[in-house]
C-alpha cells in the first residue's frame, strides 16, 4: 500500500489501522489525503472513532444497569 | 475478624456479589462461553473476598474487581487459546469479507451514511443494549480480540502474545470487527428510522 491515491477499501482497512499502530508516514499522507477528498472514508473514520467512545463506556453501562442506585 | 479489621473502607461479601451480574457481563465480552464466564467471575469474587483487606478504598468496589476480573479472563484466553491452537489460523486477505460494499474499483458501492452527532447516544441504555447485541453477532474470535483491544485497551503486541494470533491477523480481525459493529449500528441504531 505504498501508492499515493488509495481505495476507499484500502482506506477503510487504514482507518482502522490508525488505531491500533503507528502509521508510516506514507500511510498516513495517503490516507489523509483520501480522507479529505472522500465523504464516506470520513463517515467511516469517525464512526470508528464513536465505536472506540461507545466501546470504553460499555462496561459503565453494565454496572448503572444492574446497580440500584446506579452510578 | 477483630473490630479493628472491619473499618470503613472493608468490603463485605454482599456489597462484592452485588457486582456479580455486571462482571458476569464483562467476562462473557471477552470469553463468549458461559462455564468460563462464571468460572472467572467466581474466581473473582473468591479472590476478592480473601484479599477484602487490601482494599484500600481509594477506587470504587467495581474498579477494584474488575482489575482482578481482567488477570482472570487473561489467564482464561492464554489457557484455551493453547487448547485451541490450532483453530486460531486466519490467511491474510480474508479483508475481503467486505468486498459486497465496493465497487470493482475498490470505491464505496453505497457511500456510508452520515451518523450526526453520535455521542448522544452514549447517554441512552438501549443504546447499549444494541451494542452487546451487535458484539454477540460477531465471531467469537474477532469479538474476543475487539473485546480486549477496545474493553481490556491492551495493544496489538499484547493481544498477540495472550492469543497467539500474528500482529496481521490481529489487525484483520480488529478491521472486521470495527466494519462489522459500525454496519449493525448503522441498521440497528443511527439509521432504524432512515
Ligand atoms: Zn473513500
Amino acid at each position: 500500500m505504498s501508492k499515493f491515491m488509495l481505495t476507499c477499501k484500502e482506506a477503510s482497512r487504514l482507518t482502522s489501522e490508525q488505531f491500533d499502530r503507528k502509521l508510516g508516514v506514507g500511510q498516513w499522507l495517503a490516507l489523509r489525503m483520501h480522507l479529505r477528498l472522500c465523504q464516506g472514508c470520513s463517515r467511516v473514520n469517525r464512526q470508528f472513532q464513536f465505536l472506540r467512545r461507545a466501546m470504553s463506556q460499555m462496561l459503565d453501562s453494565a454496572a448503572d444497569k444492574d446497580g440500584a442506585e446506579g452510578g | 475478624m477483630s473490630k479493628a479489621q472491619e473499618s470503613s473502607t472493608q468490603v463485605k461479601s454482599h456489597e462484592l456479589e452485588e457486582h456479580r451480574a455486571s462482571l458476569f457481563k464483562f467476562a462473557m465480552l471477552h470469553l463468549r462461553n458461559e462455564a468460563q464466564a462464571e468460572d472467572v467471575v467466581q474466581e473473582t469474587l473468591l479472590a476478592a473476598m480473601q484479599g477484602a483487606e487490601k482494599f484500600a478504598g481509594n477506587s470504587s468496589v467495581r474498579t477494584w474487581l474488575t482489575g482482578i476480573l481482567k488477570h482472570k479472563i487473561l489467564d482464561q484466553i492464554r489457557k484455551s487459546s493453547r487448547e485451541r491452537a490450532a483453530e486460531i489460523h486466519y490467511d491474510e486477505d480474508s479483508s475481503e469479507d467486505f468486498d459486497a460494499l465496493f465497487n470493482e474499483r475498490g470505491a464505496y458501492a453505497a457511500v456510508p451514511a452520515e451518523w450526526g452527532s453520535p455521542d448522544t447516544a452514549l447517554s441512552q441504555k438501549n443504546f447499549f443494549e444494541v451494542l452487546e447485541r451487535c458484539m454477540q453477532g460477531l465471531p467469537a474470535n474477532t469479538a474476543r480480540v475487539f473485546a480486549m483491544r477496545e474493553i481490556m485497551g491492551l495493544d496489538t503486541v499484547e493481544i498477540c502474545k495472550e492469543t497467539g494470533i500474528s500482529a496481521t491477523n490481529c489487525g484483520v480481525l480488529l478491521y472486521r470487527a470495527r466494519m462489522a459493529l459500525r454496519l449493525c449500528l448503522d441498521q440497528r441504531w443511527f439509521g432504524r428510522n432512515r
